[in-house]
């Protein structure tokens, strides 16, 4: 048989001509130069399995698909011959092999494979049911290189579903084991794994408890102590089950202690706020810290185990638990010294390296990089790759361009080191060691490259040790690098200096690489830089992140050279990320002015006096960029533009909701009267006592310097003083000063759906929505606010999603409490959804304007805020930065929370002392007043 | 003419110039226009008065306003003086009526209706009516009125009235750049030039961290106070500490933050 004879895909034509069809197109899509024979059992084995069941065939399609030109003809056969005998047991169970046995084989581990099987078989015994869930999760951590988590995982299935277990207990198993490992963190799920497959080979009725536990922080024990703990709890649910339940669940104090006491590891998210505001010290608000366990596997790397450090333009990325050291505190400084070492990249100018100025350089030094020719034109390159940054453009211009990026880190690191001596001293003194001890680790583990020990002195500064098992010609290499290392920087300590190093020592240091490892040609064989901490320079990454500014920059820069004038476009990728959307004419004025100042640009353009940028529209380019998009309202009502804060990168996100002012619509009803009557006993009680709110229209001051009369105390002792001969004292008036009260307080009613939920009148027994009551209480507060005087506005808010959020206004600060107010009042009903921190952020700017000494705003709600794609922690947060806002400009926030019971939660989203839960609503009306009168009493 | 001699401004005080706030002043002097200058503490508004008033050769008569501050503070009042009523000039009257510059430091804290009193003055008119006296001084064509305020308070209620406002010329003031920030400071504070860059550096960085919590950055005048500790031989970490951070703040995430700056750059 050779591939000239039909091909085998024609036979499935025959079968089913739409799945031949689809494996024809992915098969060339990916370009698979299968053999006759792979292919033929394909054929096979599909057109067998559409025998059993059409969705069985597709399956067994698409997985020889996966497989085909990625593993080898046995790793096929395997395939083929296990599918087809799970399919003889059934097509349900065929299909499910021919899905997840295919990431199983990609692995080509003969051992997970069995073990796969041998799991398989175990879950099968308890039905199919049990495969679904946990097969898909298996499937996603082996696709995503966790191979230890899989088969850890694999173990703990075999270890559950090898029990004896009911119908309901394995469901439920199937459904809350593969969730847990899945939320496990990638550097920790195989022992956290196998540490709950412990846990359930001792009892099935610790999993919960256990897993609760790791919720509550013993995922932030290292591997060894989890373990230990792990044993502890155990021998205690031994000898009792309560106790030992208690512990793993860390419900018990002595459990609480224990992991206090094992715990070294410190989390990211614990110190992800105080780091963050170290960072907007230091560079200026827009760079936070995220985990590397956020980004996809192909950008952090395959190394799950190691810690690893690099940035993007907006984040630094650090692990999310870090346990190398043995002490909590040691890893606390770690993450501080790891994040302010990085920080340096940002602070210093890595990224706004520039091909142009090098360029400049080259024509300055002429032909000085013999050893690497395609440097001499670089411009000729740049044109080419249109999709790269500067700094990218600049490695791919090597032959080996991660030797040129490992070169350029060495000497960028190098200079960051100098940078932050001078203008950090301290910092430096404090973060050298931790890095240079890690590199001696290094270099003790394996033998090292010429150029990790060309990092050791370049970007270290170790001497000692970076010497030891080289010969003297590489000695003497290193020591030259050195020195030029140390007289360029000493000259100019920009980032193309490094760039400019690394091109001049690349040849060099190919040479010294071939000779150590005997090639002749490294270009297939480069091992990477491994550096302390994997601290990485990654310009892809950060240019992935910072297009928009990239893409600005290149159209100004072009639209400025047309007319004849230089910028660099580095300049303006500078000016364009700081200013973001306010950017306009007169920053490029200022930038080219200074340009032409410099003396690196020639001035071959206009005089100064003839600067006119008007036909530079900037508008038009940030709008075509996606920076200022343009507000348009087709609702009727005002709308605004808020920013709301995104919990997951720590960061604003930019005129991200938007609100629509609406007057709610009248119905006529006599809700507000009919409130009036029916609580006529508490709206006279509720009048008086706020009849006491008020101020004493007058308050007497004495002594005085003048007045209305004399205070005739001070002109007795005028008198005495006169007597005596004493230089009497000259306040002798008392006077009477009017005394005013300036409160003014905003009611920001949540209408969201749940307002809706009825609750039972407790005085009538009638049926009652929260919001009614809630409006009950607004009609009181009304009545309370006219007796003392003070200006007060209410409104309502709801909304979907973050650019329809609702406010309704209700009553205006300066609007008369008249019957159109009440009528809005009676008008008042449950909406939709709960954008809070948008509705917040509204009031406060509302509020902002009234020229009152004391600002109030309530916020009356009865749950947690709730919206699409507004949930949970981004919603607590967004609130809570919503406060804090208000907070910052003087305005008091005070919540009031009716219809839940206390959850801690609340006091995360209001703050511990600024909210009030009324579990009963019918407390409200009363609540209320009596809040208020306490939050404003003089 | 009383007093003239106490007022002046003998020696040059230091005052390092940042824009063209000299030339500006000199204009407004010489067109007999009344000043505003409006700037977060600390960043040398008051130094500046008494810089051009030494330059100009005027006396200088400053006034911190305060909530209690009433028109006859300003303006004078009766006194009893050997059983005879003697009227003793108030600051404001004393500067009209010998040609000083009056400077009304903090103008917002000052009642409302105690400000319409300069009202007059800061007109073509140039009068300062004295009600009790019944008399109507004419301003000695030197005289010249100086107010400042701190834009930085957010309450409504401390913002100047239109009326008051739009008879100024008003000048801005803000924390000077980094190097002549350091300048003053190693100049004022008398230490060398390094250590003050670096106390200048901290102020920068703490102004960054201004919007988690703190109603102001760290001022100038807070960092010649740091650089003034340290000349008097205060360890470095402890001068900041003391002279810094603590007066910006109570909070303890902010001080640590801050903290954490200080051991970086020291």
């Amino acid at each position: 048989m050779n591939d000239s004879a039909s091909d085998p895909i024609e036979k499935l034509y025959i079968a089913d001509p739409v799945i031949a069809a689809w494996v024809q197109e992915n098969l060339q899509r990916k370009n698979v130069a299968a053999g006759f024979k792979e292919r033929a059992l394909m054929a096979d084995e599909t057109i067998w399995a559409l025998s059993r069941e059409i969705t069985f065939g597709k399956a067994v399609a698409t997985g020889f698909t996966s497989l085909l030109g990625k593993t080898n003809t046995a790793g096929l056969g395997r395939y083929a011959q296990i599918v087809h005998e799970a399919g003889t047991k059934g097509p349900a169970i065929g299909r499910i092999m021919a899905t997840y046995l295919v990431p199983v084989i990609l692995q080509d581990r003969a051992a997970l494979l069995e073990q796969f099987l041998a799991t398989v078989q175990i879950m099968l015994q308890k039905g199919v049911y049990t495969l679904k869930d946990s097969m898909d999760v298996l499937a996603g951590l082996l696709n995503e290189g966790d191979q230890a988590g899989g088969e850890a995982f694999l173990h703990l299935l075999r270890s559950t579903f090898g029990q004896s277990l009911t119908y309901n207990r394995s469901m439920h198993f199937a459904c809350i084991l593969p969730r847990a490992v899945r939320s496990f963190s990638l550097l920790q799920r195989s022992w956290q794994t196998r540490q709950l497959a412990r846990v359930i080979r001792e009892d099935l009725h610790l999993v919960e408890p256990f897993l609760d536990g790791l919720s509550k922080g013993l995922v932030l024990l290292h591997e060894k102590a989890l373990e230990q703990f792990v044993s502890e709890g155990l021998k205690k649910f031994r000898k009792n089950p309560e106790t030992g339940t208690r512990f793993l669940s860390l419900v018990s104090s002595l459990g609480m202690d224990r992991f206090q006491d094992l715990r070294i590891t410190v989390g990211l998210a614990e110190l992800c706020s105080d780091i963050n505001r170290y960072l907007c010290a230091r560079t200026g608000p827009g760079l936070v810290v995220r985990s590397t366990a956020s980004l996809p596997l192909k950008i952090r790397g395959a190394d799950n185990r190691a810690i690893t450090v690099f940035s993007d333009a907006k984040s630094i990325y650090l692990p999310d638990i870090i346990g190398h050291y043995p002490e909590k505190n040691q890893n606390e400084k770690l993450y501080n010294c790891l994040t302010k070492i990085e920080t340096g990249l940002h602070e210093f100018g890595t990224f706004y390296f520039d091909l142009e100025k090098m360029e400049e350089r080259y024509a300055r030094n002429g032909n000085c990089f013999p050893d690497c020719k395609k440097l001499n034109t670089p411009s000729a390159n740049k044109g080419k790759k249109q999709n790269l940054s500067d700094l990218e453009r600049f490695f791919s211009m090597f032959p080996v361009p991660e030797l040129a990026l490992d070169l350029f880190t060495v000497f960028e690191h190098g200079r960051i080191r100098l940078c932050l001596a001078r203008r950090y001293p301290g910092l430096v003194k404090n973060a050298r060691p931790l890095f240079q001890e890690e590199a001696l680790l290094l270099l003790k583990k394996e033998p090292a490259s010429v150029l990790f020990r060309l990092y050791l002195i370049v970007a270290l500064n170790i001497s000692q040790g970076s010497h030891v098992d080289i010969n003297t010609e590489q000695k003497s290499a290193l020591h030259k690098i050195s020195r030029l290392f140390r007289h360029r920087m000493g000259k100019d300590p920009v980032v193309e200096t490094s760039a400019e190093l690394a091109a001049e020592v690349y040849a060099r240091m190919t040479a010294m690489l071939c000779r150590a490892r005997d090639l002749t040609d490294i270009t297939n064989d480069y091992h990477s830089l491994q550096t302390p901490f994997g601290c990485h320079i990654r310009p892809d990454l950060y240019f992935a992140a910072d297009h928009t500014s990239e893409n600005i920059a290149g159209i100004i820069k072009t639209m400025l050279e047309e007319k004849n004038i230089r910028v660099y476009k580095s300049d303006i990728r500078r000016i364009v990320a700081e200013k973001g959307g306010d950017l306009n004419l007169g920053d490029i004025e200022k930038l080219v002015l200074s340009s032409r100042k410099s003396a690196n640009l020639s001035t071959a353009g206009q005089p100064e006096s003839s600067l006119d940028f008007s036909w530079l529209d900037i508008g038009e380019i940030l709008r075509q960029n996606g920076i200022a998009a343009q507000e348009t309202d087709d609702t009727g009502g005002p709308a605004f533009r808020y920013p709301e804060w995104d919990c997951g990168i720590n960061d604003y996100l930019n005129n991200h909701t938007r609100v629509v002012e609406k007057i709610i619509s009248g119905i006529k009803n006599d809700f507000y009267t009919h409130t009036l009557n029916r609580r006529q006993g508490l709206v006279k009680q509720v009048r008086d006592s706020f009849e006491l709110l008020k101020p004493e229209s007058l308050v007497l001051l004495r002594p005085w310097l003048e007045g209305d009369e004399f205070d005739y105390r001070a002109l007795l002792d005028f008198a005495i003083d006169k007597k005596a001969g004493r230089m009497p004292g000259e306040r002798l008036y008392c006077k009477r000063l009017k005394q005013q009260r300036d409160v003014a307080a905003l009611l920001l009613v949540d209408l969201s759906r749940s307002t809706a939920n009825s609750v039972c009148r407790s005085v009538s027994g009638s049926p009652a929505t929260v919001l009614d009551i809630e409006k009950e209480a607004i009609v009181l507060f009304c009545e309370a606010l006219a007796v003392v005087g003070d200006r007060f506005s209410i409104a309502g808010f709801s909304g979907t999603g973050h650019l329809g959020v609702d406010y309704f206004k209700i009553k205006e600060f300066d609007e008369a409490m008249d019957e159109s107010v009440r009528q809005r009042i009676n008008a008042m009903a449950p909406q939709r959804n709960t954008r809070m921190g948008a509705a917040i952020r509204h009031a406060t700017a509302r509020l902002e304007k009234v020229p009152s000494k004391v600002r109030l705003l309530i916020i009356l709600g009865d749950g947690f805020p709730n919206d699409t794609g507004y949930k949970r922690e981004y919603a607590i947060s967004d609130t809570r930065k919503a406060v804090f806002e208000a907070h910052s400009k003087q305005i008091f926030t005070h919540a009031i929370t009716v219809n839940v019971a206390h959850d801690v939660k609340l006091d995360k989203l209001y703050g511990a002392v600024n909210h009030n839960v009324i579990s009963n609503v019918h407390e409200l009306p009363d609540r209320l007043l009596g809040i208020y009168s306490a939050l404003t009493r003089s | 003419m009383p007093d003239f001699a106490s007022y002046m401004i003998i020696q040059k005080p230091y005052y390092l110039s940042v824009n063209n706030e000299i030339a500006m002043f000199e204009a407004a002097y010489d067109a007999m226009l009344p000043v505003m200058l409006k700037g977060p503490t600390g960043c040398g508004k008051t130094r500046f008065v008494e810089y051009m008033a030494w330059r100009l050769k005027r006396p200088i008569i400053t006034v911190a306003c305060h909530e209690d501050l009433f028109a006859s503070d300003l303006i004078g009042r009766y006194l009893l003086k050997n059983d005879e009523t003697v009227w003793v000039d108030g600051p404001l009257t004393r500067a009209v009526r010998m040609g000083a510059i009056c400077y009304l430091d903090e103008i917002v804290e000052a009642r409302k209706d105690t400000t319409v009193v300069i009202h007059p003055l800061t007109d073509n008119r140039r009068t300062l009516p004295v009600d009790k006296k019944g008399e109507v001084i004419k301003a000695h064509p030197n005289f010249m009125l100086v107010i400042s305020y701190n834009p930085g308070y957010q309450s409504i209620l401390k913002d100047l009235k239109q009326s008051t406002r739009q008879r100024f010329v008003s000048m801005i003031f803000d924390y000077p750049k980094a190097r002549q920030e350091a300048e003053i400071v190693s100049s004022e504070g008398n230490i060398d030039m390094f250590t003050a860059q670096k106390l200048v550096l901290l102020g920068q960085k703490i102004r960054n961290i201004r919007e988690h919590g703190l109603t102001e950055g760290a001022s100038t005048r807070l960092l010649i106070y740091a650089a003034q500790l340290i000349k008097r031989g205060v360890a470095i970490e402890a001068a900041c500490h003391s002279a810094v951070c603590l007066p910006l703040t109570d909070d303890e995430r902010l001080q640590k933050t801050m903290h954490e700056l200080i051991e970086d750059i020291f």
